[in-house]
């Protein structure tokens, strides 16, 4: 049936021709008759011709069956769907609700989540783009980075990619137009911008040549929508002057509108040449050092290459810097995955992935919900239009005529419902993109591209059709007679039991209930969250981080510039207490230290454990309100005075010293043979980094001469107002 | 022979399913085979046969197939499908059920 009416639609003439042939066949066949019966051929075909009748005419009639058929159907349909949902003004609302609801939720998800997951970096040939991701042996994941030395020996020598290129995140100051911000900064290697082959929105990009050599001048690379928002989109900017952490800059370019570097989900605000990480730390060691690492790697496969090729190359090259190189690079791997099953960040388990794949099914859910609803209201419209039905089948029109007309009206209001579900759709992605929480540089950039269009058509179309073939098929099954005979429209007849609707209505009870549990678990569990022991009270703590070595002071200069502050704050009128620590809480990258207990030597082959520590002075405990569970706080005299203190948590006792009193041992956090620390108060535990880690040891010291190898120490200040 | 009965469409289809039930055959076919079941009453002029088997064949209650007939030349012929044959069982019963019905009201005696 379908062949004939596509065939009739393309191949018009093919049908045409064999239709000439049939009735060639059958006038030669009649022909063939009136000779055996005596005529003459020519009287014989007269008679044939007499007999069949009108040939042209019945050509003409079989080609407007068929066309009649199809587009006049079509469009009869559409109109008389129309007719009927302007007719039910109430039920083609709530069905267009449902419907809009369902479709926008789902479009909605689905471009948060292809923005993250889903769409290709903005680059040609996105799929050769690799994560190298270097792993330490026997280190948590993620906690490695590439030394500039070792970059520069997997450039060289990486045979198999294109291109190796590398970026390092930190956070600058940038002074501009009479005011400092804070920015996320991606320091990039030279080739960044040629190797990912992006072309600037405005100006010039950062080229090979630059960025690797000491002692150049500063550039700076703007991100799209930091230029939008700092330089309200100043064409100007190109060339401008700017201070970067107070030395002088040049902006150069601006990076393509949907460029947001190699992690779409951040928020990074300005790229620098990698030379420029000499405002940070000294360059020599950054350069020289294969120790420091903080180069995060990534390559681009050359054209053809598989990834199980790439990985061997590297591997090869791996082998050959292990055995050069014995202090450093030993205990190295490097794997190279590609970009997009490194998402959001190449070290992170998939636990992003297994979250968006939640809201997906809980999106699907609703939307399923919304067609269950949508059904049961067409199911009941259905039975109450038997009559209708019955009189049509009488009419002659047959049944997958009337299932296509039932299917049509299904089919249009899920397009209304569609249309409207993308609208709600967009404009709840306009509300998430512009979500810009302070100083959490999370981005989402979600846009209704081709993708997620599709995907919304799609479950449109599917709604539309799954929605409507049951009540259409209940529909066209109306027995003539009965139906035509009964005194009224039942809802119930013999033939359809309630059953089904029955069904969908417990389906759509248990689907609302299971969208409720989910919801308000996480409600639960943002509430939770906020009442979590962090083992400090944050609550009225304001802190400020500064760095004055940015600004060049020097260890002495900042010291005394503390102590100033410190005063200063103190006597600040609302102010309870004031404190001075090396990193915020929850908030920055705290230091580990690898400690050696007196008396229990390490056992060789072993490493000592390494603990996170905070180097605070006399006063944090009592702001932030830690709880001294044992022994006494830090005073003034621990600092200056010889004999070393520290407070642990709890964790660590129970871990170093599990079944005795912690205060009064001592500990090192220097080498096995000391300087050792005394521990002179125990604390509970808290959370240091994150609010879902598990205990972990932890232990404060007083701020010393450090011998550590951060080079500076960012200070947080907090004090308490009433 | 008196003026040939007028034919309703939708009896025609029931004609010519009931003709194809019986076994597949070619346009000029079910034309013979009409006139003669029908002993020559029933005039369906052969132009009107072709737009029917059509609008039978677009319903999916019929399909067709070129085949080669004897003398070597090919001719197209029907069949009657599954739903074609639930569709003639219908009609078929409606049918009977209209023909009783319309001849109990003719042979009621005249009071």
């Amino acid at each position: 049936m379908i062949a004939l009416r596509l065939r009739s639609l393309f191949r018009r003439r093919q049908v045409d021709q064999e239709l000439d042939e049939e009735i060639r066949e059958h006038l030669d066949h009649l022909t063939n008759d009136y000779i055996a019966k005596g005529l003459t051929p020519r009287e014989a075909r007269e008679a044939a011709l007499r007999e069949f009748g009108g040939v042209e005419r019945a050509k003409e009639n079989c080609r407007d069956a068929r066309k009649v058929d199809w587009l006049q159907n079509f469009v009869q349909d559409v109109r008389f769907g129309l007719r009927m949902l302007r007719k039910s003004p109430g039920v083609t609302a709530v069905v267009v609700i449902a419907l809009a609801l369902g479709v926008g939720a789902n479009t909605a998800i689905f471009s948060i989540v292809d923005g993250f997951l889903l769409r290709p970096l903005p680059v040609p040939s996105p799929e050769q783009i690799t994560v190298l991701a270097i792993q330490q042996k026997d280190a948590p994941i993620g906690s490695s980075g590439f030394s500039y030395p070792e970059f520069l020996d997997y450039r060289r020598q990486a045979e198999t990619f294109s291109d190796v290129f590398g970026i390092v995140i930190s956070s600058v100051q940038l002074t501009a137009n009479d005011r400092s911000d804070q920015c996320f900064v991606n320091y990039v290697s030279g080739n960044f911008f040629s190797a990912l082959g992006v072309k600037p929105a405005l100006g010039r990009l950062i080229l090979p040549s630059e960025g690797e050599t000491l002692g150049e001048p500063t550039v700076v690379v703007l991100d799209y929508s930091y230029w939008q928002r700092r330089f309200d989109g100043d064409l100007g900017v190109i060339g401008r002057r700017i201070l970067v952490d107070d030395k002088s800059a040049t902006i150069i370019g601006v990076a393509p509108r949907r460029f947001h570097g190699m992690f779409p989900i951040f928020e990074m605000d300005v790229y620098l040449p990698m030379s420029s990480i000499s405002l940070e730390e000294p360059a020599i060691a950054f350069w020289n050092n294969r120790d420091r690492r903080r180069i995060l790697g990534f390559g681009r496969l050359k054209p053809g290459v598989s990834l199980r090729e790439a990985q061997s190359s590297l591997d090869v090259v791996t082998g050959r810097l292990a055995r050069q190189y014995p202090a450093t690079d030993k205990w190295f791997t490097v794997r190279a995955v590609p970009e997009k099953s490194a998402r959001p960040i190449a070290y992170a388990n998939n636990s992003f992935v297994a979250i968006s794949g939640l809201f997906l099914v809980l999106a699907a859910f609703v939307l399923l919900l919304a067609c269950l609803n949508v059904e049961n209201i067409l199911l009941a419209r259905g039975s109450a239009r038997q009559r209708e039905m019955g009189i049509r089948a009488a009419l002659g029109a047959g049944r997958a005529r009337l299932i296509r007309q039932v299917l049509t009206e299904s089919v249009l209001l899920a397009i209304l419902g569609g249309a409207a579900g993308i609208a709600i759709g967009v404009s709840a992605n306009r509300w998430t993109n512009a979500i810009h929480v302070q100083d959490i540089p999370l981005q989402l950039d979600s846009a209704l591209d081709w993708r997620a269009f599709t995907f919304a058509l799609a479950t449109v179309l599917f709604a539309g059709i799954v929605v409507g073939l049951l009540p259409a098929i209940r529909a066209s099954s109306a027995d003539v007679n009965i139906v035509l005979h009964a005194g009224t429209p039942r809802s119930s007849d013999g033939i359809h039991r309630p059953g089904l609707r029955n069904f969908l209505i417990v389906a759509q009870v248990a689907g609302s209930l299971v969208l409720l549990v989910a919801a308000g678990l996480f409600v639960r569990s943002l509430q939770m969250v906020q009442r979590f022991d962090l083992g400090f009270d944050p609550n009225h703590v304001l802190n400020v981080t500064l760095d004055p070595h940015e600004i060049g002071y020097d260890e002495a200069r900042t010291n005394g510039f503390y102590r100033d502050i410190e005063t200063r704050v103190r006597a600040l009128p609302g102010v309870q207490s004031a404190s001075v620590a090396s990193y915020v809480p929850m908030g920055g990258f705290p230091s580990k230290a690898a400690v050696y207990i007196e008396g229990h030597p390490v056992a060789s082959g072993e490493q000592p454990l390494r603990v996170l520590f905070n180097c605070v002075d006399s006063a944090y405990v009592e702001t932030m309100r830690v709880s001294l569970l044992r022994g006494r706080d830090f005073t003034d005299s621990d600092s200056e005075s010889a004999p070393l203190v520290a407070i642990i948590n709890q964790t660590m006792s129970h871990h170093f010293w599990p079944h005795e009193d912690a205060i009064g041992k001592r500990f090192s956090m220097d080498g096995p043979t000391g300087p050792f620390a005394e521990v002179v108060g125990m604390t509970n535990n808290g959370k240091y980094q994150t609010i879902g880690e598990d205990a972990q040891p932890f232990f404060y010291v007083p701020p010393r001469k450090t011998s550590h190898r951060n080079a500076f120490c960012t200070f947080a200040r907090s004090f308490r107002l009433n | 022979m008196s003026k040939a009965p007028d034919l309703v469409q939708g009896t025609l289809d029931l004609l010519l399913m009931k003709i194809l039930a019986l076994e597949p055959m070619n346009g000029y076919a079910i034309s013979q085979r009409l006139k003669q079941v029908s002993r020559e009453v029933l005039q369906v002029s052969d132009g009107s046969l072709y737009p029917a088997l059509h609008k039978l064949e677009q319903e999916g209650w019929i399909t067709a197939e070129w085949k080669a007939t004897e003398n070597n030349r090919r001719a197209k012929f029907y069949s009657l499908t599954r739903m074609g044959r639930k569709h003639l069982e219908q009609e078929a019963g409606n049918w009977a059920r209209l023909s009783t019905a319309i001849s109990r009201v003719v042979k009621l005696n005249e009071v």
